[in-house]
């Protein structure tokens, strides 16, 4: 890598369901100058922008168009990214790449999603061929009671395993104003409570649809270090794409997330995953695959993870916090929620995550986003003098 | 009394035609199923696995697939129930944007040559409380004269007593 590159800032909006006080424009704006406010740089220093969301969503073509203004990008270079559910962490990827290849010095990357102005179950089914598989599709709701049966199935886990997770999801997302369920859940009980959607799926296992942005600023080391912030290292990141799942059913496959993983530990020298990295921030829109994908990155033993889950291992106080941030089950703006898992990792290892900050000392993070079945985008993040 | 702020949005329905080509691969394929209830997969000359559906290149290999008949196969349209999932929750129809409220059981069936398919298990009358993974199926398609060129020309499999 030519240039090292560094996160100097990071923006947030807070998340709904619907922000019918805002139009998309505005709901950009907030994050955008979250982020400014954050690096403590005026708008003029950004060089180039790198914007994002999902496609067909909100029912605009060329949202790069419209957005140009609001992001404070206008004759400046500007690229569109829209990579499905990994749109927020290819956003982050591109920003990486511009300010790594040396053209640029300062990088913006912004994502949201604003999924009440349009159908968001209705571009997702858009996903299968029309002439082979998309009268089937029964959408994320069908592909995540498949993770959670495959998983009660082959690791022996309880039907509350997935419960468990929410709740530690729902008090990480309590302590985390930009989250948007802040539910008051105090027992697997009361989670155990939520209905069926498709068992051994509960409602409370799924991700809700977010209405929320996020911006993050990159810039290269040498201008870095002469910001106020305290720089977050970008160390490496990857991504990796499976074949196209023409025929569901079966087992699904996790190959993609376990190549992701593999090739960023393999190249950084990362040998015991849960002792060299001390915060993980993972793209899963339900809490089974939290537990499946933990394995599958090689973090446990592949029927370790509920186990760890019963054991409290995963708080955010815990020996390895996951989602300290409430996750994706708790807050989902699509064309952002990967890139707010980058911003969530660089917070807690500044030190700057408030009331989720995690106990342990920050060392190393690492954010990952998924989409369709079975694209992930990986990154590995280090504080500053480690 | 409290003056409120009116945030005002406006709402349109849009209605868009689309019209997909099918290509001589997953075409044929259609144009077999409605025309002779013949489910074709084609074996991959380069690695030699097998395609379901047919198309032009193997993915993992990116050898050229030969079109019809060649290394083209008809499946005998049986096979084994390896699970169901029963969709209970109000589902889009994405066929039509339509919600569609009764529940429905969608399996997975194991084919020959260890090719997996999802499609309706049925009938619509099935006693679920029956069914066991490891049950022989077969395929069941719709009379003639409703048959469109499209996948679900397949009404559903069915299970077969031994
Ligand atoms: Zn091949």
């Amino acid at each position: 890598m030519a240039i090292r590159p560094a996160i100097v800032g990071v923006g947030q909006t807070y998340h709904r369901s619907k922000r019918p006080d805002v139009n998309i424009g505005e709901l950009c704006t907030e994050a955008v100058r979250a982020a400014l406010e954050d690096a403590k740089l005026p708008p003029e220093k950004i060089g180039a922008f790198v914007v994002g969301n999902m496609e067909l969503f909100e029912g605009r073509y060329m949202q790069d168009m419209w957005q140009t203004d609001f992001v404070g990008a206008v004759g400046k270079p500007l690229i569109r990214v829209t990579t499905g559910g990994t749109t927020g962490g290819t956003l982050a990827s591109v920003a990486f790449e511009h300010v790594a290849s040396g053209m640029f010095d300062l990088v913006m990357a912004v994502g949201f999603e604003k999924q009440s102005e349009g159908d968001t179950r209705a571009g997702l089914k858009t996903v299968a061929d029309p002439l082979w598989n998309r009268w089937q599709t029964t959408g994320a709701i069908g592909y995540f009671a498949r993770v959670a049966t495959f998983y009660i199935k082959e690791t022996g886990a309880p039907e509350d395993a997935g419960s468990r997770v929410r709740l530690r999801l729902a008090r990480h997302a309590a302590r985390n104003p930009h989250a948007h369920l802040r539910m008051d859940l105090e027992s697997v009980d009361q989670v155990m409570k939520f209905p069926y959607l498709i068992p051994p799926l509960r409602q409370s296992d799924m991700c809700p649809a977010s209405e929320g942005a996020c911006a993050i600023i990159v810039a290269s080391e040498e201008t870095a270090r002469k910001l106020p912030r305290k720089p977050v290292w970008v160390d490496d990141w990857t991504s990796v794409h499976k074949e196209m799942v023409y025929v569901r059913g079966g087992r699904h496959s996790t190959a993609d997330l376990e190549m992701a993983a593999d090739r960023l530990f393999r190249r950084n020298g990362i040998r015991e995953p849960m002792k060299d990295i001390s915060v993980a921030e993972i793209y899963a829109p339900a809490t089974w695959a939290e537990l499946e994908w933990l394995e599958a990155y090689g973090f446990c033993e592949k029927g370790d993870a509920w186990k760890l889950e019963e054991k409290g291992q995963f708080h955010f106080d815990g020996p390895f916090p996951v989602n300290p941030s409430g996750g994706v089950v708790c807050t989902n703006p699509i064309g952002a929620t990967g890139l707010i898992r980058v911003a969530e990792c660089a917070l807690q290892l500044r030190g700057d995550a408030g009331e989720h900050q995690i106990t342990r000392k920050p060392t190393r993070g690492f954010s990952t986003a998924w989409g369709g079945s079975g694209w992930t985008v990986a990154h590995l993040l280090s504080a500053d003098g480690l | 009394m409290e003056e409120r702020e009116e945030r005002l949005s406006q709402e349109r329905i849009m209605e868009i035609r689309y019209r997909w080509s099918a290509g001589p691969y997953l075409g044929r394929f259609l144009a077999e199923l409605r025309d002779k209830g013949k489910f074709y997969v084609v074996r991959c000359p380069g690695c030699e696995r097998f395609l379901l559906p047919p198309r032009i290149v193997c993915s993992t290999c990116y050898t050229r697939i030969p079109e019809y008949p060649d290394g083209w196969i008809a499946l005998s349209g049986r096979g084994i129930l390896l699970d169901w999932q029963r969709v209970i929750y109000p589902q889009m129809d994405p066929e039509t944007g339509e919600v569609r409220d009764e529940p429905f059981l969608h399996g997975t069936f194991r084919l020959d040559h260890d090719l997996l398919f999802v499609h309706y298990l049925g009938p619509a009358d099935l006693d679920e409380g029956r069914l066991q993974e490891g049950m022989k199926v077969e395929m069941v398609m719709k009379p003639q004269e409703q048959r469109e060129g499209k996948v679900t020309d397949i009404h559903y499999f069915r299970i077969v007593e031994d």
